[in-house]
């Protein structure tokens, strides 16, 4: 009982500033790494002519890559037309319908479980290995059955669009579903009951009760849909690798952004990082000035549980 | 137990944050205590593998096994790490050689940064036993590998594009065209292209001799124009229908294979003289300037034929726009045109689930299993690597009943579009970039130790019997003048064989296509026709398969006009 209790010579606080620190710093180095000096260096580059200089690059300044970057984003039309009207369908399908079958499945109506793991399936499989099954069927399975000697992702970009629209959809479904679901499954209980008590019938149970539960998890969602309209590249370089012929591909920003960047270095390549920085940032520049209003506007006026 | 975890948990922390360390120069690999020198090697994996490397390593460690390469240490150990480089900042790596694919930088742009060791002593080294290194890099292959006058680099494997053929087949149905003075023939007059031309008719038939006018070579009996080329694959689609053989394939899923058959094909057409001129920006090309009405083959009256003219280019004159007007990139871009109108690629060309392995499948398994059987595949040589390492090559053992080698072999593409422009004796060039490089890692400067074991290690490797083991185990070849001996070649799979005899020692006729003007390192990028370069986002299969795009409207697509360029110059 008089076990003497051994303390090194440092003070409780250095003690917990030591765990703290060596619980924190990495995270925060990794932060500061990834998340600020990346962003705070494509900015500079943004504003960057390089060239190759003894002992590495040397930059001088210019607005040309803006100038590239804004030549391309207003010849995009077909591209930004392609992302919206995913990111619409994806805000209906995805969103809007996954917030009606998540409602479903809280309740544990008929199956509900069954669809939930059935629809969350997909997720569990790599990408790559999806959009091969996918391929297959779109084009051997399909030529086979069909007879005709063309598959449906070969016959044109309007063709290739919508499957792979459908693609997107389906594969983004059940991870929607299954965190609106989650969320939903935290309603207190009593409260519905006490509504049912009222007479409340199960829309406006949806609606008054569930809603508002997961109103937070809902703006998140669609506010992060909506920052994604331009970097979200539908896998495409899986379906098609690195075409970007818009003419005979679906191509949409996300996916021209990152064939380009895989293809640029530098200095000497055709796109350069530094065009590809300032592209990035225009991007930036418009979606903050949606989202960021958007964002205050939806949780100032958006329905609250209380 | 809360102390212990948090202790446990802190310590995790802060391991993994070394964890995540730089690998710095200092954090030596030549240990001070070691009675060994050691260098570490990064190796490329891709393309040739690293067999023959840890092969190269024995026999040097061996080899070296009682040199001193500092005070008190004898004998040296080479650590080989897979990687490529990938970074500028080699000063901060602990990699003393690095084996690239070239992929990252130049040569010369590397060099240029300050990040690589100086080499001049190791390629003009006179002890050499032969001769220097520098009178055997081929001379088109040395502006890739200097910098201000000094060398910073040695050239790797080199791959060429193109065509390759399944000869058992060409032999089994004879596909090769028929010696004048042959009377074993079949006289053939297409269906498609209205050209007639003699096929022999059997296995001992003579058969033509080729571009290079030599009898008993590697392009006997092959198709010395385009036009023989499209009436041979109209021979196997419409004679030979009976074979079920598609005359040729590409991978449905990547495209961008067809661009390494343009590039082969252009650089075939062009020649090598018109091809430096091309990337350099001076000199003359020939270009195209219009249209005429006329079919560009007798026949075939959706591709007319072009206006041609030869322009010279000048730095000065600021001229180098016209090289995006190349007749024979026009040429080469029609014939696909032409395969896929005529119905000459199999249906695998057209499924985008088809990658690369699988139209390797259908060339070594001859139409065993579900593949077709092609006459000839659009690829890179490096494909009989890819097939022996995914298992296709030991598969067609089992599928053909333990024959042990299916014969396949590199195709000499044609050097004229017309028969009759034939020049006898012009070798089909074999084309392939500066690509992979073998470097020395600048921060080893100063460190005698260090510099001694990289030079002897580097020297070795390029030793005439290494130069030839490396051949011998990898197929490929390097930009430098050496011979194998006929038991050395015997031991190549064929493939490889008929590669290495499409080579001419001297590098005659290998084309380097490196700039090595101003103009041309500036606009590389813009006019190389390497896979994936800018020049071919404008070229698809696909235009030709849905009607959007002919081969005028996506050559006409890939021009620069004057103004275009001078941005090009001045950005």
């Amino acid at each position: 009982m008089d076990k003497k209790i051994k303390r090194s010579g440092l003070k409780r606080g250095a003690r917990r500033w030591i765990f703290f620190l060596a619980i924190v710093s990495l995270p925060v180095l990794q932060y500061f790494f990834f998340a600020i000096y990346t962003k705070f260096e494509s900015v500079l580059m943004a504003f960057q002519k390089y060239k190759i200089g003894k002992g590495g690059y040397v930059g001088s300044f210019t607005w040309d890559n803006f100038e590239w970057a804004w030549d391309v984003f207003t010849s995009g039309g077909d591209m930004i037309g392609r992302s919206l009207i995913v990111m619409a369908t994806k805000m209906v399908i995805t969103i809007g319908g996954g917030l009606f079958f998540s409602y479903y499945a809280a309740k544990k109506y008929f199956m509900s479980n069954f669809f939930r793991v059935t629809l969350y399936l997909p997720q569990m499989l790599g990408g790559i290995v999806l959009v091969v099954l996918y391929q297959y069927l779109l084009s051997d399975v399909y030529i086979t059955l069909s007879g005709d000697p063309t598959g449906l992702l070969d016959k044109g970009a309007d063709s290739a669009f919508i499957c792979v629209l459908f693609y997107n959809l389906w594969v983004g479904f059940g991870g929607n579903v299954m965190v609106f679901s989650t969320s939903m499954s935290g309603v207190n209980e009593s409260v519905v009951e006490a509504a049912r008590l009222e007479g409340i019938t199960p829309l406006q149970e949806f609606l008054y009760i569930y809603i508002p539960a997961i109103y937070p998890t809902f703006v998140t969602y669609f506010i992060a849909l909506i920052a994604g309209v331009f970097t979200d590249g539908l896998q495409l370089y899986t379906f098609f690798a690195g075409n970007l012929d818009r003419d005979l591909y679906p191509v949409v920003f996300g996916h021209y952004f990152f064939v380009k960047t895989t293809e640029a270095k530098m200095v000497g390549t055709v796109v350069t990082y530094p065009n590809l920085a300032a592209l990035g940032i225009i991007f930036s520049i418009i979606l903050t000035s949606i989202i960021l209003p958007l964002r205050k506007i939806m949780l100032k006026h958006g329905p609250r549980e209380d | 137990m809360k102390k212990f975890v948090a202790s446990i948990l802190a310590a995790t922390c802060v391991l993994g944050a070394i964890g995540c360390g730089p690998v710095g120069a200092d954090m030596g690999n030549n240990d001070a205590d070691s009675d060994k020198t050691e260098i570490t090697v990064k190796n490329y994996n891709g393309g040739v593998g690293r067999k023959w490397l840890d092969n190269a390593v024995e026999r040097f460690t061996e080899a070296y096994a009682n040199e001193s390469f500092a005070e008190g240490k004898t004998g040296i150990d080479v650590k080989v790490l897979d990687g490529d480089l990938t970074t500028i900042a080699l000063g901060s790596e602990a990699y003393q050689v690095y084996i690239t694919s070239g992929a990252y930088m130049s040569v010369s742009e590397l060099a240029q940064l300050g990040i690589l060791y100086d080499m001049t002593g190791i390629v003009t080294d006179t002890t050499r036993k032969g001769d220097t290194l520098e009178n055997l890099i081929y001379d088109g292959a040395k502006p890739a590998f200097m910098h201000d006058g000094k060398y910073y680099g040695l050239p790797h494997y080199a791959n060429s594009n193109g065509v390759s053929f399944d000869r058992d087949l060409f032999d089994e149905a004879g596909l090769y065209f028929a010696d004048e003075e042959e009377t074993d023939v079949v006289a053939y007059t297409g269906k498609d292209i209205k050209i007639t031309r003699n096929f022999v008719s059997s296995e001992d038939a003579k058969k033509t001799v080729g571009m290079d006018g030599v009898k008993d070579t590697e392009d006997d009996g092959m198709p010395c124009s385009l036009e023989e080329f499209i009436l041979l694959m109209d021979y196997i689609k419409n004679e030979k229908s009976d074979m079920s053989i598609s005359p040729i394939v590409v991978s449905g899923k990547y495209h961008g294979y067809i661009q390494l058959y343009l590039q082969g094909l252009t650089f075939s057409l062009a020649g090598s003289e018109q091809m430096n001129n091309y990337s350099n920006c001076t000199g003359e090309i020939d270009i195209i300037t219009g249209y005429t009405e006329e079919p560009l083959f007798p026949g075939i009256d959706y591709i007319k034929k072009p206006i041609v003219e030869t322009v010279t280019l000048t730095e000065e004159d600021k001229n180098g726009y016209l090289t995006t007007q190349l007749a024979a990139k026009y040429y080469a871009m029609a014939t696909v045109e032409i395969i896929h109108k005529e119905g000459y690629f199999a249906k695998e060309a057209y499924n985008t689930s088809v990658d690369h392995y699988s139209t390797q499948k259908c060339m070594i398994y001859a139409g065993a299993a579900e593949y077709d059987r092609v006459a000839m595949l659009m690829e890179g040589s490096y494909w009989y690597n890819e097939a022996k390492k995914s298992g296709v090559l030991n598969s067609y053992v089992t599928i053909s009943g333990d024959r042990e080698e299916r014969g396949v072999a590199w195709m000499s593409l044609p050097t004229a579009v017309y028969s009759k422009d034939v020049k006898e004796g012009e070798i089909s060039p074999i084309f392939t970039g500066p690509g992979a490089q073998v470097v020395i890692n600048a921060n080893i400067k100063g460190n005698t130790e260090y510099e001694k074991a990289c030079a002897a290690f580097v020297s070795f490797l390029y030793s005439d019997e290494e130069l030839a083991a490396f051949t011998v185990e990898t197929g490929c070849t390097r930009n430098l003048k050496y011979s194998l001996t006929d038991e050395e070649i015997g031991k190549m799979p064929k493939f490889y064989q008929s590669l290495w005899n499409s080579r001419k020692e001297d590098g005659s006729n290998t084309l380097i296509n490196y700039p090595t003007t101003a103009t041309g390192l500036k606009v590389a990028s813009h006019i190389e026709l390497n896979l994936n370069s800018a020049m071919w986002e404008k070229f698809n299969l696909y235009h030709y398969v849905r009607g959007t795009k002919n081969t005028k409207q996506m050559f006409e697509d890939m021009k620069y006009t004057a103004s275009k360029w001078n941005e090009v110059l001045d950005s």
